[in-house]
């Protein structure tokens, strides 16, 4: 498991901010004490997370299931890592989850800024509104997205009736577009979040003492709000950018013929395909690619902290 | 103030209203869509009815489901809050060997698809022969989302003043009261928000619940059973608000909770840090 | 250091489990027959526990109730998929149940895998009432042993919107017209999809096609991605689509017809001239049944008149014409397996890997 990045230390210190002062008390105050706390959760995660994990990272390298003879193998990686269905799948998903993810950052920077610091009371409806949006039934919530894109959909409806098309617009829905802005708002609450709980920690006051030493709107938000909201941004890409390579109710329903991810393709190759070695092979390799995306937040995020 | 800030604060009125029309209009469409009398979930609205509600209050499978749901996620969430604050106080507390490799291990599980880990708990279980049932899901649930408690508090842990806890520990405090004395209390709000989120996670969980589940179904797993035979959309999408509403209503309920304690002990905390604070 | 102590704890569980495993099933396999060879002992008692593991429709109280009131002492447990392939990755992956819902399509997986028990037709009360085109249709017998009873079948065809098409459809190349370009859904499954596709270009025997023949029809559907709007994934995508104007013509089931125009549509369904579709699925009963007694039992409830009776109400086409007395009116032209004559039965290729690695790529485009 040691192929997984390290997401959560990294987030844990980078959390941390500046190094401590030197000359603190020493944090081990008994060799036992972490085992007291560790031992309940970690044999937990062995057991329930590692072993199951290690049983799938068998068969994907041949292990033989039920009454099936094990064939032991790299096969089932090197055809995946040179098959060009792959590579064209592995491309179309970079470019949708990324741009979701972009988007999503887009909306929920400027959302968390005025949640945390403009919106006064609307400031808990607001957060009720993000869970809420988190509790839909995804399946459920895509059928609302066909009724405001779709041919005979709302958003045609208006535009006709203000004149502005004659002819419904089809390129609405049933394309990469639809897959973005229907990925997009199902995970905008795990993208907000952690952006406004990084800058509901700022202190307002820097932002007027940006002011008062002359510096406009523009050098504020980008020397003064991003970076101490960094890693929020860190954590945001942590919980949304990784899941949406493996979102498939969205793309199924919303992307017409040119909406195919990854998440599908593990999940054709598990369940309609029954190869379970090349659907464990291709999770194996995007928990890797996963793991340097992690890493690389991680990077990222401390290098646009140190800037301040 | 200037006339800059006020072209500012109508920017964001502009923004926050377009953003909240693109993000909650949906969930509104179908509240209003589940009053209406047609199987088929599309344009235009045909009549309103309760048909829906009725025939998913009615229907005992819904029910078993539903209750299923609830008992298993209102044990694991409170589980996870317990191991995951467990292990994010010995993971950010100290230094030990190993500590990164644990680290990493506590993370994958955030970066796993659910359908992956769902087919390996099931060749796991099959392997040990152990019996499926709802057993198996809750601790198949709790491996996946515990972590994500843990990231929650952890991240919390790493900016608190340690003062106070150095303080308790020179005064001789035990691990115990160091705990419950000082810790916890700080921590209510990220544990509040872990919480939440553990129980929506297990709440909502299908892949896991579907692999590792036995002939006692979760409500996903009924949800997507029904799915397949179209009349059963806005059956569906009407328990769907219906527990849509109920969430918001136990979130805001927990929040006037934690206000009223929060008051009488003279703390500050409220909603925005009971989400948030897990996060910072 | 944790990590190889870690690696070398899994590989030791995970060895002794597998040793375990292979044990077991070795068992499994010399228990299997004991029941079947004991046939005849049909009046014994029963009791205990049954499990099933079948579609949601399958189990309706409508069907499953008046079983579970002639046997009041046996537990009914029931689990639901969502699709088959779900099930055969579940069960493959040790899901332990008594009876299975087995399509003909979905077979191949489970008898490859020998998770089906040989089933011994002196037990099914209404074996010889079956219709015999099903009955004896190739994949309910594999190597000698019947691993099914079918219950229950369901034709697909062409819907399309009376409007759009006043001169009707007889064709799987209206599909493909290039007049309705991006007005067109297909069932998100491979097999339909490129049987479909075969009898649109002329195939006559979409079941048994070559290597090459499926490359050819990879290539058509490849070329012809503009045709479709989407891909639907089930019932209620494909009635949302024609609901809400998107497509005007589809391939499908006669109940997406149906539930459509009590909606407020206006469709058609028609079995096209290359002939129909048809699903064919039954009960099959798991080589770790505990309770095969009461497994006969529930087969030879669902394949009586009564319960086959109340099948054709929901709209599906029976395998025991006896049962056609008990349908309703409205529902006993679509129940009669008659109806089906000259439908396609929805069998497992034997190069259906290339199809469903061909639909893959359809689908990535």
């Amino acid at each position: 498991m040691s192929i997984a990045a390290d997401p959560f230390t990294s987030e844990a210190e980078i959390v941390t901010g500046p190094p401590e002062p030197t000359g603190r008390r020493p944090r081990v105050r008994g060799r036992w004490l972490p085992a007291t706390y560790l031992t309940v959760p970690m044999l937990t995660l062995v057991v329930l997370f590692l072993v199951p994990m290690l049983i799938l990272l068998l068969i994907s390298l041949g292990m033989g299931v039920g009454r099936a003879h094990s064939l032991w193998s790299v096969d089932a990686y090197t055809t995946l890592l040179t098959d060009p269905l792959y590579r064209h799948v592995a491309i179309t998903t970079v470019v949708i989850a990324t741009s979701a993810m972009v988007v999503q950052l887009l909306v929920g920077v400027p959302l968390a800024y005025i949640m945390a610091f403009k919106a006064g009371r609307f400031e808990v409806p607001l957060l009720l509104g993000l869970v809420v949006l988190d509790e839909l039934n995804p399946v459920v919530r895509v059928y609302a997205w066909r009724m405001l894109l779709g041919r005979n959909g709302i958003i045609n409806g208006a535009l006709e009736a203000l004149g502005i098309i004659d002819q419904p617009i089809d390129a609405l829905l049933f394309n990469q577009y639809a897959v973005i802005v229907v990925l997009s708002t199902g995970w905008i609450t795990y993208t907000v979040i952690p952006l406004y709980a990084a800058m509901k920690a700022i202190d307002r006051n820097l932002f007027q003492a940006a002011a008062d030493l002359g510096a406009g709107w523009w050098t504020i938000m980008r020397r003064v709000l991003l970076p101490l909201a960094a890693p929020g941004i860190f954590v945001a890409v942590l919980l949304v950018y990784i899941p949406l390579f493996t979102d498939f109710a969205a793309p199924t329903l919303v992307g017409g013929t040119s909406g195919y991810m990854l998440g599908q393709a593990v999940n054709d190759l598990i369940l309609e395909q029954g190869d379970l070695a090349s659907g464990a092979a291709l999770s194996f390799v995007l928990l890797v690619c996963s793991g340097l995306v992690a890493a690389l937040a991680f990077r990222l995020a401390r290098i646009n902290r140190l800037e301040t | 103030m200037t006339s800059r800030s006020r072209i500012g604060d109508v920017l964001a009125l502009t923004l926050l209203s377009v953003v909240m029309i693109v993000l909650v209009g949906p969930i509104i469409l179908l509240a209003v869509f589940s009053f209406n009398d047609s199987s088929i979930i599309a344009l235009p609205f045909q009549g309103f009815t309760w048909d829906w509600y009725q025939r998913a209050l009615a229907d005992p499978d819904v029910r078993d489901a539903l209750r299923n749901s609830v008992v298993l996620a209102a044990v694991v969430a409170p589980l996870c809050v317990v191991l995951g604050t467990a292990s994010a106080w010995g993971i950010t507390r100290f230094r030990f060997r190993g500590r990164g490799a644990w680290s990493g291990l506590l993370g994958a599980p955030l970066i796993v698809p659910w359908l992956v880990i769902g087919v390996s708990g099931l060749m796991f279980f099959a392997y040990l022969r152990v019996q499926l049932s709802l057993l198996t899901v809750g601790a198949m649930h709790i491996a996946v989302t515990f972590p994500l408690v843990t990231a929650l508090v952890a991240s919390r842990l790493v900016r608190f003043e340690r003062s106070q806890e150095e303080a308790a520990v020179d005064l001789g405090a035990s691990q115990l009261q160091l705990m419950t004395r000082v810790v916890l209390p700080q921590l209510a709000p990220a544990l509040a928000a872990s919480l939440i989120f553990a129980f929506a996670w297990s709440f909502n969980n299908f892949e896991i619940s579907f692999f590792n589940g036995g002939y006692q179904q979760t409500f996903p797993v009924w949800v997507y059973a029904v799915l397949r035979r179209s009349d059963n959309l806005p059956i569906v999408n009407a328990i769907s608000t219906l527990v849509s509403a109920l969430q918001v209503a136990a979130v805001y309920l927990l929040w006037l909770l934690i206000r009223w304690i929060g008051k009488k002990r003279g703390s500050a905390d409220n909603l925005t840090n009971l989400v948030a604070g897990g996060l910072r | 250091m944790a990590i190889a102590a870690i690696v070398t704890t899994g590989v030791l569980v995970l060895s002794g489990c597998g040793g375990g495993s292979s044990s077991t099933t070795a068992t499994d396999t010399s228990v299997a027959p004991a029941p079947a060879g004991s046939g005849g002992a049909t009046t014994a008692p029963i009791s205990g526990t049954l499990r099933t593991f079948t579609y949601d429709d399958t189990v309706d109280p409508k069907t499953l109730d008046p079983f579970k009131a002639k046997y009041p002492d046996l537990d009914v447990e029931t689990a639901t998929f969502d699709s088959d392939e779900e099930a055969a990755a579940k069960i493959r992956g040790g899901f332990s149940t008594d009876i299975i819902e087995v399509c003909l399509d979905e077979a191949k997986p489970l008898t490859d895998a020998g998770l089906l028990a040989p089933i011994d037709t002196g037990r099914v009360t209404a074996w010889d009432d079956l219709d015999p085109t099903f009955r004896d249709a190739p994949g309910v017998s594999v190597d000698g042993d019947v691993i099914m009873v079918p219950l229950d079948a369901g034709p697909q065809g062409i819907i399309y919107d009376k409007a759009s098409f006043p001169n009707g459809v007889d064709s799987y190349q209206a599909l493909f017209d290039p007049q309705y370009a991006g007005r067109v859904a297909l069932d998100s499954n491979w097999l339909t999809a490129f049987a479909e596709t075969a009898l649109a270009m002329g195939i006559t025997d979409p079941m048994h096609m070559s290597d090459e023949q499926v490359d050819q029809v990879k290539q058509k559907l490849l070329s012809s991605l503009g045709q479709f709007r989407s891909f639907a994934r089930g019932d209620s995508d494909m009635a949302n689509m024609f609901k809400s104007g998107e497509v005007i013509i589809s391939d499908g089931g006669r109940g997406t017809a149906e539930q459509i125009n009590n909606n407020g549509g206006d469709v058609a369904w028609v079995a096209p001239k290359e002939g129909a579709l048809s699903w064919v699925c039954g009960f099959g009963i798991s080589v770790d049944a505990q309770n095969v007694d009461a497994a006969y039992a529930l087969i030879n409830d669902y394949a009586s008149p009564a319960a086959q009776g109340v099948i054709g109400n929901l709209g599906y086409v029976i395998m025991n014409p006896k049962g056609l007395a008990h349908v309703s009116k409205s529902h006993r032209d679509t129940a009669d397996p008659a109806a089906l004559a000259g439908a396609i039965a929805e069998t497992q290729p034997d190069n259906g890997q290339l199809w469903r690695r061909g639909w893959q790529e359809v689908k990535a485009g």
